[in-house]
């Protein structure tokens, strides 16, 4: 592999979870403006927080685990072939 | 005013610490490198504590915590978008930037384009992005200081002011790392205390705390759900446009990545960014919410109107009192007031960076200033930086201080991000496009909010504001990349055809 090559590969997969998460934001905001009344819907089981909350923590791990592959799995540019 | 004698006197050692720090950097062996990029020796996961530092700042602490407090679960699109933010960061932006340049945002950008007409614009974006955050830090250090001693807002103002100038004149941005470093690792350690003191209130029972909000909040049993915060659907679009995408075109979070030795390190250090942010967020909006039942009724924490002392965003501080006591009271404040100072001087390094490097020592002595006078007019910079602060957080008094930073994030989306984005992604990218795609979201974001309801209403006294939204990025950022593509693909000058055939032929 050269290193042009693993640059491309690192900008694929950042790419795909860049839009991943940012989709998943945005279709957040679009739900909560559109339908608010939905993720105002509480859930016992989770302590009485709302979906809202449920969706806006599970983002967050979301996140951090995205970049936890990022991390581990993305090549480095300019690593050795 | 309560607790002064502790609270004076844990914010005194705190302080003290800092400007020894200071003063150890200052013992360093001095360098243009060193002062701007601490030679490029912070380690990955120390950089990454830095970052979080930086960002965990007044607007965090003390104005998310009153966002959730007072608006309940919108807080959380903030929480979200933030943090989303740090991943495209990591993504995209942080390794090929710690490849292009050495110093500042203007060198990465310039490193591919043509040096002058880009340092020119890109110094000017960086004092346009820094202004509103500065403000937002001293104002909320105003407010703490009024809060904690009892004393005029001013005062705490012009303290925060004279602290900035002198970590940032004697220390540079060794100093301001190591500050950041020692001031996060206290301030995660100690929110993390302050919501476990928060869940243990309720006997850790989430339910029992949501419970306890909700019947004494305006907002009921409605207070997790959405739709407190935002008016409508565009307002929240834009919003998160500016959360999700500022954070790159901030340029004292940027120019953290060029401290650190290898682009994996870059990486660690966004990564440990990420997972700061993502786990603080949480803390606080366990705090906001929690402070919702755990203050109510608690007078000693009102002013004469019934409202909270300092406003909404001293709602952190006055939780540690109610449940930890005077000494845990004082910590909290004095790291609170040490986060805004530390975020501050990160600001002004970069705004001084921006007019003593880029400006003067490349643009106008093109490379021939010495390192002495470079230095000066650096510090010279800091020096009005810090004058102007004040005066400004004398006129924004009172303003909310996560709104405020929501608009230098978004200015930073509109006018910084969409230039990186290019220079880094897109070969086709020439100077003229950049400049005017740079300079077309600087005048759309910037009129915006100076025609919205932040300024024009808000500050200017008018009835209605001109602009409907207070954050412009839905209108500003697709105008400026359209605008920086479009010019791109019509330059036709020589210097346009240079810069093409050149990015094709490295790629």
């Amino acid at each position: 592999m050269t290193a042009s090559t693993s640059a491309r590969k690192t900008s694929t997969l950042g790419v795909v979870l860049s839009v991943v998460l940012l989709g998943a934001y945005f279709a957040l905001i679009v739900a909560a403006m559109a339908a608010p009344d939905i993720l105002a819907i509480k859930l016992p089981e989770a302590g009485g927080v709302t979906v809202l909350v449920a969706i806006a923590l599970l983002l967050l791990a979301l996140t951090t685990l995205a970049s936890l592959i990022y991390m581990l799995f993305a090549p480095r540019e300019g690593d050795a072939p | 005013m309560r607790a002064d004698f502790v609270a004076g006197g844990v914010f005194l050692a705190f302080v003290s610490l800092t400007l020894a720090i200071t003063i150890a950097a200052a013992r360093r062996p001095k360098s243009i490198a060193a002062f701007y990029a601490a030679e490029g020796k912070v380690s990955g996961v120390g950089n990454g504590l830095a970052i979080a530092g930086d960002f965990i700042s007044a607007a965090t602490l003390l104005g998310l915590t009153g966002l959730a407090f007072s608006f309940g679960g919108d807080m959380l699109f903030f929480a979200v978008g933030t943090t989303v933010g740090w991943a495209l960061v990591l993504f995209l932006i942080a390794e090929p930037l710690r490849g292009m340049g050495r110093y500042t945002f203007a060198e990465a950008v310039a490193s591919r384009l043509s040096e002058g007409p880009i340092r020119l614009f890109a110094a000017l974006g960086v004092l346009i992005v820094s202004i509103p955050y500065l403000v937002a830090q001293i104002v909320g250090a105003g407010a703490l200081v009024e809060t904690l001693f009892g004393v005029d807002y001013r005062l705490g103002v012009i303290a925060a002011g004279v602290l900035l100038i002198t970590y940032v004149v004697i220390g540079g941005m060794i100093a301001a790392t190591w500050i950041q470093i020692v001031k996060a690792s206290l301030l995660i350690g100690g929110g993390t205390a302050l919501a476990i003191l928060t869940l243990a209130a309720f006997d850790f029972d989430v339910n029992r705390l949501v419970h306890a909000a909700e019947l004494v909040h305006p907002l009921g049993d409605r207070l997790l759900a959405p739709g407190a915060y935002f008016a409508d659907v565009w307002s929240a679009f834009s919003l998160g446009l500016s959360l999700a995408l500022g954070l790159a075109g901030f340029p004292h979070l940027m120019m953290r990545f060029f401290t650190v030795r290898t682009v994996g390190d870059a990486r660690m250090s966004a990564l440990i960014a990420i997972a700061i942010n993502a786990a603080f967020m949480l803390v606080v909006f366990i705090i906001g919410i929690g402070a919702v039942s755990l203050l109510n009724g608690r007078t000693e924490f009102l002013d004469q109107s019934g409202g909270l002392i300092g406003g909404a965003n001293m709602v952190a501080i006055h939780l540690s009192a109610a449940l930890g006591g005077p000494m845990f009271y004082g910590f909290i404040a004095a790291v609170a007031f040490a986060t805004i100072l530390a975020v501050v001087a990160g600001l002004a390094l970069a705004v001084a960076s921006a007019v003593s490097h880029d400006l003067y020592a490349r643009y106008f002595r093109r490379g021939a200033a010495s390192l002495t006078a470079e230095l000066l007019v650096s510090r010279i910079a800091v020096v009005a930086v810090g004058v102007a602060m004040v005066l400004l957080g004398f006129v924004f008094e009172g303003r909310n201080v996560a709104a405020l930073a929501a608009l230098a994030t978004a200015i930073a989306a509109c006018v910084n991000f969409p230039v990186l984005a290019l220079a880094i992604h897109w070969r086709g990218l020439t100077t003229w496009g950049a400049v005017a795609g740079g300079g077309a979201g600087l005048v759309l974001a910037t009129g915006a909010i100076v025609l919205g309801p932040e300024v024009w209403t808000a500050v200017l006294g008018h009835s209605e504001p001109i602009f409907p939204y207070a954050y412009p990025t839905i209108l500003a950022l697709p105008c400026a990349l359209l605008v920086a593509i479009g010019v791109s693909l019509m330059d036709a000058s020589a210097l346009g055809r240079a810069e093409r055939t050149r990015a094709e032929a490295v790629q």
